[in-house]
């Protein structure tokens, strides 16, 4: 199993990484970590480090696509985590039941405004912040991307709307695994992850 | 605006509204659409075909636009040498940049075709022109810039408009942006210059 980061820009530190591996290695050491960056300054010398590229040139989020273009070097199952990650329970339990032939996302029960039901809007009601696949398959989401980039960066916000609304296939974790510390204050389950989506990472005590 | 142009957008809009509820649904294409003929884009490239214009000193040749969107600049172009014989391509890897130029630009002689601005044959054009530089890769730009006639003119625009995801290749001053022009050139830089439009700042290069 490969467990994979990535870290663009500054907006996440080296240390941040490491936080998230070390959480992590509680529950599986035996796993392959990856960190696909442009920056590996400091990075824990367990991870494998993979250098992001000089082309394309892609800001935050977007390089997150290329996990999944056919010459990212790494192969067999995947686990992708958003370094805003926090680890509360076991997180790789739920692999076991995971269909790894196929896309599998986050799903978001907390957003349930009609709001993201719009066309206009380009809204969705996953997100990428643990992703499961099998390297080499779904290249075409990379591909399709790369072939008109341009326009995709300027029509969608991120990767979750252009894997929805490009109509590419996914399944969704379990509503159990992840709790959002915006919009779920108060659950009656225990998660394995919290996601921090739209929070300012940096103001939270959460490492 | 022209009003005929504002027309055949405003054609174009519905068209596409209608598209999404029957065809492709893609209705950020009208977004696009205002967009590529909002008031800065008109603007900055009127500022290059007038500056262009006294530089060029032909009423002849074949100019080529890489990444050229729906066609604004080559319409302005065409408006400055209304002569047939210089001939204007524009070309964008996205095709419905062809589709909808045609349809917006069909009066005005313009050849609009689906590539990557340098997958064809550039040394044919007596000027290559992008007004997209912001959204291109460097090394692609250098080679479109080398791409050329070593007489043909190079016409650039870039800015300092950092916090679009889709600009990946800003510059935060023209003398930055120049500097990275020169080294590709044949000859040298002949003009370059700023544009305030509020927010940002576009720089223009014009160089050999």
């Amino acid at each position: 199993m490969n467990v994979i980061f990535v870290k663009w820009g500054t907006k996440y530190s080296s240390d941040d990484v490491n936080a998230l591996y070390n959480n992590l290695i509680e529950y599986n050491s035996e796993y392959s970590y990856h960190c696909y960056t442009d920056d590996p300054t400091n990075l824990n010398e367990n991870i494998n480090i993979i250098d992001i590229p000089s082309y394309p040139i892609l800001k935050k989020w977007w390089n997150k696509l290329r996990m999944f273009s056919s010459e990212f070097p790494v192969r067999g199952k995947c686990i992708f985590f958003d370094i805003d990650t926090v680890i509360k329970n076991d997180p790789f339990k739920v692999l076991d039941h995971i269909d790894f032939n196929k896309l599998t996302i986050l799903d978001c029960p907390w957003k349930s405004d009609d709001v993201y039901n719009r066309a206009t809007n380009y809204d969705v009601r996953i997100a990428s912040g643990v992703i499961t696949w099998t390297a080499g398959n779904h290249t075409e989401m990379w591909e399709s991307f790369m072939a008109n980039k341009d326009y995709y960066l300027r029509k969608y916000k991120g990767i979750d709307r252009y894997i929805a609304h490009e109509g590419y296939s996914y399944n969704t974790f379990p509503h159990t695994y992840i709790q959002s510390y915006k919009y779920q204050k108060e659950i009656d389950y225990e998660p394995a992850i919290m996601t921090y989506e739209e929070v300012d990472f940096e103001s939270r005590n959460i490492k | 605006m022209n009003p005929e142009i504002l027309n055949r957008c405003l054609k174009l809009i519905e068209e596409v509204y209608d598209e999404s509820m029957y065809g492709e649904n893609d209705i950020y294409r009208i977004k696009d659409l205002i967009h590529s003929v909002d008031k800065n884009h008109w603007k900055s490239k009127q500022w290059l075909v007038d500056e262009f214009y006294k530089l060029y000193n032909h009423d002849n040749g074949s100019f080529y636009i890489g990444g050229g969107w729906y066609g604004l600049l080559s319409y302005l172009i065409r408006n400055a040498w209304p002569n047939e014989s210089l001939n204007i391509t524009s070309g964008d890897i996205d095709s419905r940049c062809e589709e909808f130029g045609w349809k917006l630009f069909h009066k005005s002689d313009i050849n609009f075709v689906t590539e990557d601005m340098v997958s064809s044959d550039l040394t044919e054009y007596s000027a290559i022109i992008s007004t997209s530089c912001e959204h291109i890769e460097p090394e692609i730009l250098e080679k479109f810039i080398k791409s050329k006639r070593k007489d043909a003119w190079v016409v650039l625009q870039s800015n300092n408009f950092y916090e679009l995801d889709s600009h990946i290749n800003c510059f935060p001053n023209e003398k930055a942006f120049a500097n990275w022009v020169k080294p590709f050139l044949d000859e040298k830089i002949y003009y370059s210059g700023t544009l305030n439009l509020g927010d940002f700042d576009r720089f223009m290069v014009i160089g050999k």
